[in-house]
């Protein structure tokens, strides 16, 4: 689906000034960035697709870090982990959560999981369908589910850059279908392309799409 | 959002001092000074639903309240712009090494142990007379954690992560970069798992300076390419 994430060349946004202060400037800011990772990320499995689940004005009239806590949020009370009455009234009772050997994560066990060395490519052999130099067309496609593909190049045609090598493919695949690691390419698409006149003609945006994102061009 | 019942009781919560009791969360006065600011609400709802969930989950035991210092602790301190300032500067001084970074910016910072959760996956792009790089997450705010540390507001707002794809040359002219018309605009959407640095062009002015020296001068938002360094 095209949500309300998929923000690119959308128009009429005022951009703020460039900020220099700390990155988590408020405390529940760090707060919620410190549950991310102590339980949201590692044990919820909640990940940067919830967000895009966030209704759509719910999502425009948020800040980045208040995004993070709705989705938490949801994914404590769906898995049962806290109630809307224990969260309307944190200072009463809580029921103890009987989960079966469960240990929080401590910190030596994130911090070895933030600094990791873990790439995303795979040692899979997966010939590639295409070759730097190739001109793609991007397909004229929105899957139910995620895409990593952005709108704005839907149906636009670009050039090969390079080639990343096989990553998972991210998209929610066809019904009846498994997710097919492939190629990820780097995609040069003109400005004028993208954006007709309004593109400068020197100009160019570089997209990194996947093998199942891309048809030959004539 | 929840009803006024619910806040009201979060915040006779927030001021019983509870939470402190319950070792759950320290720092409390940046949360508490937002929750008595009558000029944001907003700010005020998140701070008490974030010590709600969090408080909750600490007295189910489902949460250590170190962890969570020690994630802060480490995007606030560990990791940050200093580590990729010193890559740049290397850079500025070592052609062989610029070379390699440009070539596989992955094996460099392997190398030099800078990996990380969003970052490993390294491609580093230079600016240059004629060609200036720009990068965005238009789908999200993907960013290069291991180098940069976290991003900072303006790379998350929605009006970057919708203009600077369609228009980045009014986005830097916003920010304060005029570009020539001559000079090439490569925009780079972190789409994948691939993560983004550029490289800025060396300031004018910084012969014979030290690889400490030129790593002071490089800023943030220079190596994601929303502004360029001047002279000394």
């Amino acid at each position: 689906m095209q949500g309300i994430h998929d923000l690119g060349g959308m128009e009429g946004f005022t951009l703020p000034e460039r900020d220099t202060g700390r990155v988590l400037a408020e405390e529940w800011e760090r707060q919620v960035w410190g549950l991310l990772f102590a339980l949201g990320n590692p044990v919820l499995g909640v990940n940067a697709r919830d967000l895009e689940r966030i209704p759509p004005a719910l999502y425009l009239t948020m800040p980045y870090y208040a995004r993070w806590l709705h989705v938490q949020e949801q994914a404590a009370l769906e898995r049962g982990l806290v109630t809307e009455a224990e969260l309307g009234d944190p200072d009463g009772p809580v029921d103890p959560v009987e989960e079966a050997g469960f240990t929080p994560p401590a910190p030596e066990e994130i911090l070895a999981l933030l600094a990791a060395d873990r790439s995303a490519e795979l040692d899979l052999d997966v010939p590639p369908r295409f070759s730097a130099g190739d001109a793609v067309v991007a397909r004229n496609e929105t899957p139910a589910g995620v895409t990593r593909m952005p709108g704005y190049v839907r149906g636009r045609r670009g050039v090969i850059r390079t080639d990343h090598g096989v990553h998972a493919f991210q998209d929610t695949p066809p019904p009846g279908t498994e997710p097919r690691p492939q190629h990820l390419y780097s995609v040069r698409f003109r400005a004028a392309e993208l954006w007709g006149a309004r593109g400068h003609p020197r100009d160019s945006v570089h997209v990194d799409l996947w093998d199942d994102h891309l048809e030959a061009a004539d | 959002m929840d009803g006024d019942g619910k806040n009201v009781s979060r915040r006779n919560f927030l001021t019983t001092g509870s939470l402190a009791a319950s070792g759950a969360v320290v720092g409390a006065s940046g949360a508490e000074a937002a929750a008595q600011d009558p000029e944001d609400g907003a700010q005020s709802d998140y701070a008490l639903r974030t010590r709600a969930l969090v408080s909750v989950l600490t007295r189910k035991n489902l949460v250590d309240p170190a962890t969570m210092d020690a994630v802060v602790d480490f995007y606030e301190n560990r990791v940050g712009p200093h580590v990729g300032a010193r890559l740049v500067a290397r850079s500025w001084l070592d052609a062989d090494y610029r070379r390699r970074l440009l070539d596989d910016a992955r094996a460099v910072a392997r190398a030099e142990g800078v990996t990380g959760f969003q970052g490993t996956d390294l491609v580093a792009v230079a600016n240059t007379p004629a060609v200036h790089n720009l990068v965005v997450c238009t789908l999200c705010s993907c960013y290069p954690w291991p180098l940069l540390g976290l991003p900072p507001a303006w790379y998350k707002d929605t009006a970057y992560r919708a203009r600077a794809v369609a228009d980045p040359r009014g986005v830097l002219r916003e920010f304060g970069l005029e570009l020539d018309d001559g000079v090439e605009v490569r925009v780079w959407d972190s789409t994948a798992e691939i993560r983004y640095l550029v490289i800025p062009e060396r300031p004018a002015g910084t012969d014979g300076l030290s690889e400490d020296a030129l790593a002071a001068r490089v800023t943030r938002d220079s190596m994601v390419g929303a502004e360029t360094l001047g002279a000394a």
